[in-house]
């Protein structure tokens, strides 16, 4: 249970909460593709060379969280975010000047996890988080599908910025959060295992 | 009754025929009244082996490369052909009489001929009769297993022109160089069909790529096969109008892999098949490493008088079909 306190220093974390955020990933490098012919020597000749990087994206997060214990809560996220696949073409055998290619992609992602309160100090809670989940990605195009599966680690501060005695929603916070997640599959550039990008969500979050 | 077209195509620099050309690769097609029907076999192919020797290959070396060259096009995925050697013959080469016949022949006046592929087309249906391989003792030939130069490799050659007796015609994924002769030398290709063969003692050209791959599961791989391929459409406009002859070349970001294909029609519209579904970066050039001839009639008109360019974005493959078209705008040189 929550304490009805403008600043609570109650050992539970509160029973559920429900946030939107807004969701930034980090550009990822995918590495590097070269058109290449085979010289009669058996070197490679380029064509040309392409330089692969997923830019860095931008979407929304929603969550549901819940008590546990004590300081253990379950959270079920779902999110959107749009990016771009970029390929900048350089080192062209016949001169063409260097370019870059794009296509849009977005993807929408499911996860499941847990957090676990490491601090409480005043109006301040910071959490460790780790989860598991799996994404689709569709071309803006919608040529191209795929899907994939995640897990993330990573931590969260809940800054509360009112606490009222009672109500349903009478419990808000603001949350900032910072992620490493591992994505393995969905559309790629050809990048073998898994790929690790930087994520960080910042939202409000309600409850009680 | 059917009537009935020959057309000859030669590996290395130059090529002569009636056949004309149909969607990328190229895949070779026959013009019938109701447009042009990509050539393809509709039953086993049975061949004959001439039983001559020649400086460097007996008869049976000759056989042995070419069932290895019929093996190594019927091991591309998703393709069913069915081949298989009948005997050997007296019968030559290039005379229509109704069986398929490969062997050697002089034919010094050749002089840039390594070997040829011809047909006879049933022209309303494009189905291949007959279809005969010649290669030509102007020049000595070796089968030994690492190569032997000064001498061409036979099943490098005799792999390009089993795929010329299927129904591909050449590619245009190559870069060369004239030389002081008026020839052209192959700086580097990435297809077994493209038009100029590798100097004498290579043997790089007994691997399939992806752009041979791609050609003959395009005319032969089986509905499911094709299902999980895709295709790359779309037009090449140069000031605002299409152009026969370009070639366009499709890059898979995740593969490597390299796959062309050219406008055939004056609208400047291509089409690009039989690809593994992904990213692709798709780029067109003028065709100009290897003598128009090698790919088309006489008679057509190819410009090569633009710019090589990008198409602008990353192009979506999706499996089992394209995305939406693309036009490339390239400008004059």
């Amino acid at each position: 249970m929550c304490a009805g306190a403008v600043t609570p220093a109650a050992a539970q974390t509160p029973r559920w909460e429900l946030g939107i955020g807004a969701l930034v990933t980090g550009t990822e490098s995918a590495g590097d593709t070269n058109a290449s012919l085979l010289s009669p020597g058996g070197d490679s000749l380029t064509l040309f060379r392409a330089s692969h990087r997923i830019t860095s994206g931008l979407g929304l997060e929603g969550g549901l969280s819940w008590r546990l214990r004590d300081k253990l809560r379950a959270e079920v996220a779902i999110g959107w975010l749009k990016a771009d696949f970029e390929s900048r073409i350089s080192g062209d055998f016949e001169d063409v000047p260097d370019v870059s290619l794009t296509q849009g992609v977005q993807q929408f992602r499911g996860e499941v996890a847990v957090a676990y309160r490491v601090l409480h100090r005043g109006r301040l809670s910071a959490f460790v988080r780790g989860g598991a989940g799996a994404f689709r990605e569709i071309t803006t195009d919608q040529a191209l599908v795929g899907n994939g599966a995640s897990a993330s680690l990573g931590g969260v501060a809940h800054f509360l910025v009112r606490q009222a005695p009672s109500g349903l929603f009478g419990r808000l916070a603001i949350r900032v959060e910072a992620r490493a997640v591992v994505r393995r599959s969905g559309i790629t550039f050809g990048e073998e295992g898994a790929r690790v990008s930087p994520t960080f969500v910042a939202g409000l979050v309600f409850g009680r | 009754m059917n009537r009935r077209v020959t057309g000859a195509l030669i590996l290395c620099v130059l090529s002569v025929g009636a056949v004309a050309t149909t969607q990328a690769y190229l895949k070779l097609g026959v013009l019938t009244p109701n447009g042009v029907v990509g050539i393809r076999w509709t039953r086993p192919i049975q061949y004959f082996v001439t039983n001559r020797d020649v400086d460097g290959v007996t008869a049976p070396q000759l056989q042995a490369t070419v069932s290895r060259a019929f093996g190594t096009w019927a091991s591309v995925p998703g393709v069913t052909l069915t081949h298989g050697f009948s005997g050997f013959t007296v019968s030559e080469p290039f005379v229509a009489d109704g069986i398929n016949v490969i062997g050697f022949r002089a034919r010094p006046d050749l002089q840039r001929t390594l070997a040829a592929a011809t047909f006879e087309i049933d022209e309303l249906t494009g189905q291949i009769i007959e279809s005969d391989i010649f290669f030509n003792t102007a020049f000595s030939w070796s089968t030994a297993a690492a190569g032997q130069a000064p001498r061409y490799d036979l099943e490098s050659v005799g792999l390009h022109e089993v795929g010329h007796l299927l129904g591909l015609g050449h590619s245009g994924l190559g870069e060369t160089e004239v030389t002081s002769t008026g020839g052209r030398r192959v700086l580097g290709k990435r297809a077994v069909m493209f038009p100029i063969a590798y100097p004498a003692g290579n043997v790089e050209d007994r691997t399939l790529e992806a752009d041979d791959r791609a050609g003959l599961g395009d005319i032969y791989a089986s509905g499911a096969a094709s299902a999980g391929r895709g295709a790359i459409g779309g037009r090449i406009t140069l000031g605002g109008t299409g152009f026969f002859g370009a070639h366009v070349t499709a890059l898979n970001t995740r593969t490597g892999e390299l796959v062309g294909g050219f406008t055939l029609n004056n609208n400047g519209e291509f089409t690009i098949g039989h690809l593994t579904p992904g990213l692709y970066v798709v780029r067109a050039e003028p065709l100009d490493d290897a003598d128009v001839t090698s790919y088309f009639d006489e008679e057509t008109t190819v410009n090569i008088n633009f710019r090589p360019a990008y198409y602008s974005s990353l192009v979506a493959v999706p499996r089992g079909g394209s995305g939406p078209r693309i036009e490339i705008k390239v400008v004059s040189k």
